[in-house]
């Protein structure tokens, strides 16, 4: 009786698997005129994105004392479509982190506040790269201080 | 007996003045009509709901297996007709290694009547589109 039953189970599971598994059919009359089918089908591209750096980031940035801006180098951030793209920047060392606090990033012409999101409509973005900072530079005492530059992309 | 007899001439001239010219023209009508009707069977073994995915190097994409099937050779050609983007054309419809025409004056033939394979789609654009659908229309003519 049970192996029965599990044989009507197996049987069971086996018809609702071919059911689920995705399929169709069409039957129809060829008329002389001609029969027609029609499907609509839904696509889409992969979004990728590519960045390409022409600095070295080993190299010591300096930072002007003037603006507290620092000039690191050419970058050039592009996608297949558009997309949106935040950037973070943050100060390693725990000590440093109340002197130096690190407010926007410059790509050529485009400004991203950190921990703001930008739009970029034309699918790249490409420029000078460059992070301000807000400097104590009365209690600053490190000469050097390793800086970590964060992006996130998202689709648009 | 006489009745059954009556009875019996009856069913003789109506089986052969009647009935059976019934019975001959019925089955002329049926067999002629199954000859005549041709039928396109069309199965497909993939989710036409689900997004499919352009491969971006080949600007192509496998839908899915396709069996197209009937009782008589068959000719057709499909018509695609891109709905939501500018810009995006579909370069060509494969079934198998079978290029399925898109021109209606002339059909691929199919004769030997079943035409089943994976359904892969061509497409040409030089910006990536934004997703977008697409219609098949596949258009199935008597041989």
């Amino acid at each position: 009786m049970e192996q029965k039953l599990f044989k009507v189970f197996v049987l069971i599971t086996t018809l609702i698997a071919l059911k689920s598994f995705a399929s169709g059919t069409f039957y129809a009359l060829i008329e002389p005129g001609g029969t027609t089918w029609s499907q609509i089908l839904t696509f889409t591209v992969k979004q990728t994105v590519k960045v390409e750096w022409q600095y070295d980031e080993t190299q010591p940035i300096a930072v002007d004392r003037g603006d507290s801006e620092s000039v690191v180098g050419f970058i050039r951030i592009y996608s297949n479509k558009q997309f949106k793209i935040s950037a973070n920047v943050y100060v390693a060392e725990t000590s440093i982190q109340p002197l130096v606090v690190p407010k926007q990033v410059k790509i050529g012409s485009e400004t991203i506040g950190v921990g703001e999101v930008l739009v970029v409509t034309p699918k790249n973005l490409q420029g000078n790269l460059s992070v301000v900072f807000e400097i104590d530079w009365e209690n600053l005492q490190a000469e050097e201080f390793p800086v970590v530059l964060e992006f996130t992309f998202y689709p648009f | 007996m006489k009745k059954l007899k009556i009875l019996l001439k009856i069913h003789n001239h109506v089986s052969i003045f009647g009935f059976g010219r019934i019975l001959v023209f019925l089955f002329a009508l049926i067999f002629s009509s199954l000859a005549l009707s041709q039928t396109i069977n069309i199965e497909w073994y993939y989710d036409e709901g689900t997004t499919f995915i352009i491969d971006e190097i080949y600007q192509r994409v496998s839908i899915g297996t396709i069996y197209i099937y009937s009782n008589v050779k068959f000719k057709f050609y499909v018509i695609p007709k891109v709905l939501d983007v500018q810009g995006v054309t579909v370069t060509g419809v494969r079934i198998k290694n079978q290029f399925i025409s898109m021109n209606p004056s002339s059909p691929t033939i199919v004769t030997n009547k079943w035409i089943y394979g994976t359904m892969v789609i061509y497409f040409s654009y030089i910006e990536p589109p934004e997703d977008f659908k697409v219609e098949f229309t596949f258009v199935f003519l008597p041989l």
